[in-house]
């Protein structure tokens, strides 16, 4: 018969012994403190609130205190509970708590990211800051006017275009493996916002700088295979303002919060928007003003 | 008609008098983000500088050797000298050495984070190093 024994740190511990008859016997026991307490961890969260039915109202930072050990891991988790247990006025965006909708987008300690996918940071002395995404209208505390982004997104046509609809519905249109690779990285962007309202160029020129996020967009739709309009898509990027705000100063690349493991470090809009402007250079400008 | 759409956009968010949520003030400063915008300073600063040279070169009576006697006349100490030549030199080798990292970007390369990481520290470093160099020739 052989005894063994495993130790962990959280102080309780198996022991595992094989008596003669065959059967293994394991005997777990626990090491109980006496007043079982666990001080409670306090984190300070400031929040950007502003409420537009408050007549003269300025926007102020709100401070709420939770408990990490009663909150979930994640920034939403902690506004979910300062919502539901103290402040049921807080207002923001949520709907899947997994980084696909891309609804609760928020500036969270300087970047931006998905507070459903953003670690409450569990250093204690420091207080996490929230504040609604950067350079928007704010329609209530952590809620921006996403309008003029999505009006951004419809005017660069995000769907196939083909020369010839006749044959629309009736087949698959065909790709090549290498082909669909190409839309890898592109296809992927949940349209949160969260590298446009990133980028500088678009704080100062959102009327008419389109942004990282439908600039990457137009780009996934003019190196798609199947789409026949790549050089159109081209000729309307063609002014001072769409495109050409960009200055390269890759704040979108670094924000983007679509990092699903350790090795996907989250899309690029930087580099499509490079690959955009080498495509701008080199497409036959004529050919598509004369359509 | 989107244009229109988009100017009802402006006009509805000034109109309630909706805030705008802060940028500059909150937004978490990165390396790459302050090469950029040195970039853009130094760009304006040689371009000025050079100007103002040209226009000075113009306007000003006396040639370039009865100024430089001035400025040996003045008895400046070289620490200040070196100082000011450092001043001159810093913004001509980053803006040089960012211009290149600017063409690769133009290329399409180097556009990952670690990439942009590693070459920005390159140019500042680079540009360290020409500056000192520079101002002790």
């Amino acid at each position: 018969m052989y005894v063994a024994t495993f130790a962990s740190l959280s102080r309780c511990s198996v022991l595992a012994f094989r008596p003669p008859a065959g059967l293994l016997v394991s005997l777990r026991y626990a090491q109980t403190a006496a007043a079982a307490a666990v001080q409670p961890r306090i984190k300070k969260f400031q929040v950007y609130r502003w409420d537009p039915d408050t007549p003269g109202d300025k926007p102020r930072m709100q401070t709420y205190e939770i408990d990490l050990n009663l909150c979930g891991p994640m920034v939403l988790d902690a506004l979910i509970k300062i919502k539901n247990e103290m402040d049921s006025t807080l207002t923001f965006r949520r709907s899947c708590r997994e980084g696909i909708c891309g609804s609760c987008a928020m500036n969270i300690n300087g970047g931006n990211t998905l507070a459903c996918l953003d670690k409450i940071d569990s250093n204690l002395s420091k207080p996490t800051k929230i504040y609604p995404l950067p350079h928007m209208y704010v329609v209530k505390d952590l809620v921006p006017d996403m309008s003029n982004f999505y009006a951004q997104y419809k005017s660069i046509e995000p769907y196939l275009k083909k020369r010839d609809d006749s044959k629309e519905g009736k087949e698959q249109y065909l790709q090549s493996v290498e082909d669909r690779q190409k839309l890898d990285g592109l296809y992927e962007c949940i349209l949160c916002a969260c590298c446009s309202t990133s980028c500088p160029s678009y704080w100062w020129n959102a009327d008419k700088y389109l942004g990282p996020a439908v600039l990457m967009q137009a780009y996934r739709w003019m190196i798609d295979s199947r789409d026949e309009f790549t050089e159109e898509r081209l000729s309307k990027l063609q002014d001072p303002f769409s495109l050409y705000r960009c200055h390269t100063i890759m704040n979108c690349t670094r924000t983007c919060p679509k990092v699903c493991c350790g090795s996907c470090p989250g899309l690029n809009p930087g580099k499509a928007i490079a690959e955009i402007k080498k495509m701008m250079a080199t497409y036959k400008e004529k050919k598509a003003a004369a359509v | 008609e989107l244009f229109l759409w988009m100017n009802k956009f402006w006009a509805k968010n000034s109109s309630l008098n909706r805030p705008m949520s802060p940028h500059i003030t909150i937004y978490k400063w990165s390396i790459p983000m302050m090469m950029s915008i040195t970039h853009r300073g130094t760009g304006i600063g040689l371009s000025g500088a050079i100007s103002a040279f040209a226009m000075a070169a113009l306007i000003l009576p006396g040639n370039y050797t009865h100024y430089l006697d001035l400025i040996h006349s003045l008895s400046v100490g070289p620490f200040l000298i070196g100082l000011a030549k450092f001043g001159i030199a810093f913004p001509v080798s980053y803006h040089t050495y960012n211009g290149i990292r600017h063409l690769y970007w133009d290329i399409g390369k180097g556009f990952k984070i670690p990439e942009v990481y590693r070459t920005g520290y390159t140019v500042i470093g680079l540009s360290v190093i020409t500056s000192i160099a520079l101002t002790l020739m």
